[in-house]
């Protein structure tokens, strides 16, 4: 078992002091997971504490079998698939400044809002996907494994929803960083 | 390799999941192909740009706000469950008070023993309600013959 596995052990069997090195080993990873997957701060501090509280009140069905952060991430997934949204702000992979930057009107910023809108658009599933994939850096084994479906069919969904993602930001790959293009996209950011 | 073929792989051939035989196959197949060549060259600038995304951090309080949050629940759990206890008690209490209450209102039997000693009949059958004058008589008279 490795060492996190341990500390929710210990937290299992009454010692409620070892949850405090747990949490602090992964809030970072899951605060960007519900970062990015509800694109608000604010909103990633509550779900990033909802599924905290979920492992801690769920901690006795751990076993202790496989890696603890599948476990983790499994909580993680059900609490951001269960998730709704208290403001009516659109899932954005990050928060979009609110006054327009000098920096707004290149191809690599609009691109950049260009793909937050793509990215809300997908389905929770797929950013979920995309999210575990990319910037968590998990391997499609062990997507599987938070999500209980075969490497397989990890892969088939990943690559589908990739397809999905890119096909929306085609008309803007497609221009190339086209200066009329980006002039008339420049007012939006 | 025809083109529904490696379109199914390019994400696979994108983040170099493949067999070295399979990944020079798409190669060949992605240089003489346009369309695949334009698929692929769309999925891979997503992919890179999803990466170029700005890091955040988070706040470095939040866990602390975190474990106040969790101690307060857990006051408040022990305050439930010390509360719920006393409503339990409070509850089988009230309930217990009233069935002596209501036992002590409609205890006939009692009446029958006790009145041949101290308290009158009229009392004591009061507890019944109104009873007749000419029903009560009887009693008494039954009380005086059955009296040594």
């Amino acid at each position: 078992m490795d060492h996190e596995g341990l500390l929710l052990m210990q937290v299992k069997h009454g010692d409620k002091r070892a949850f405090e090195p747990f949490v602090e080993r992964f809030w970072k990873p899951i605060w960007n997971l519900a970062y990015r997957f509800t694109g608000s701060r604010a909103e990633s501090e509550d779900l990033c504490q909802d599924i905290f509280l979920k492992v801690y009140l769920n901690v006795n069905t751990f076993r202790g079998e496989g890696k603890t952060f599948t476990w983790l991430y499994r909580v993680a997934v059900n609490t951001c698939l269960n998730w709704k949204r208290k403001n009516k702000v659109m899932p954005l992979l990050t928060e979009r400044e609110d006054q327009p930057s000098p920096h707004s009107t290149s191809y690599e910023a609009i691109m950049r809002l260009e793909l937050q809108d793509a990215f809300s658009s997908l389905s929770k599933d797929d950013r979920l996907l995309l999210l575990l994939r990319k910037f968590q850096g998990l391997s499609y084994k062990e997507i599987g494994d938070v999500l209980s479906i075969s490497e397989k069919t990890v892969k088939s969904r990943l690559h589908e929803a990739k397809t999905r993602l890119a096909s929306k930001l085609e008309p803007l790959l497609e221009t190339g960083g086209d200066q009329s293009w980006i002039a008339s996209k420049s007012n939006r950011a | 390799m025809d083109c529904i073929e490696v379109q199914s792989r390019l994400s696979d051939y994108a983040e170099h999941d493949l067999m070295e035989r399979e990944e020079e196959a798409i190669a060949r197949h992605l240089q003489e192909c346009g369309s695949c060549a334009k698929h692929q060259q769309t999925l891979g600038t997503t992919w890179d740009a999803l990466g170029e995304l700005p890091v955040e951090e988070p706040d470095p309080f939040a866990p602390r706000r975190f474990f106040a949050r969790l101690d307060r629940r857990a006051v408040v759990s022990k305050f439930s469950s010390g509360l719920a206890a006393a409503l339990v008690l409070i509850v089988l209490g009230a309930g217990w008070f009233m069935r002596s209450l209501s036992l002590q209102e409609t205890s006939p039997p009692e009446v029958s023993v006790s009145r041949a000693s101290s308290v009158s009949p009229e009392v004591e059958l009061a507890a019944f309600g109104n009873i007749d004058t000419p029903a009560l008589d009887d009693v008494n008279a039954l009380l005086e013959e059955n009296t040594p």
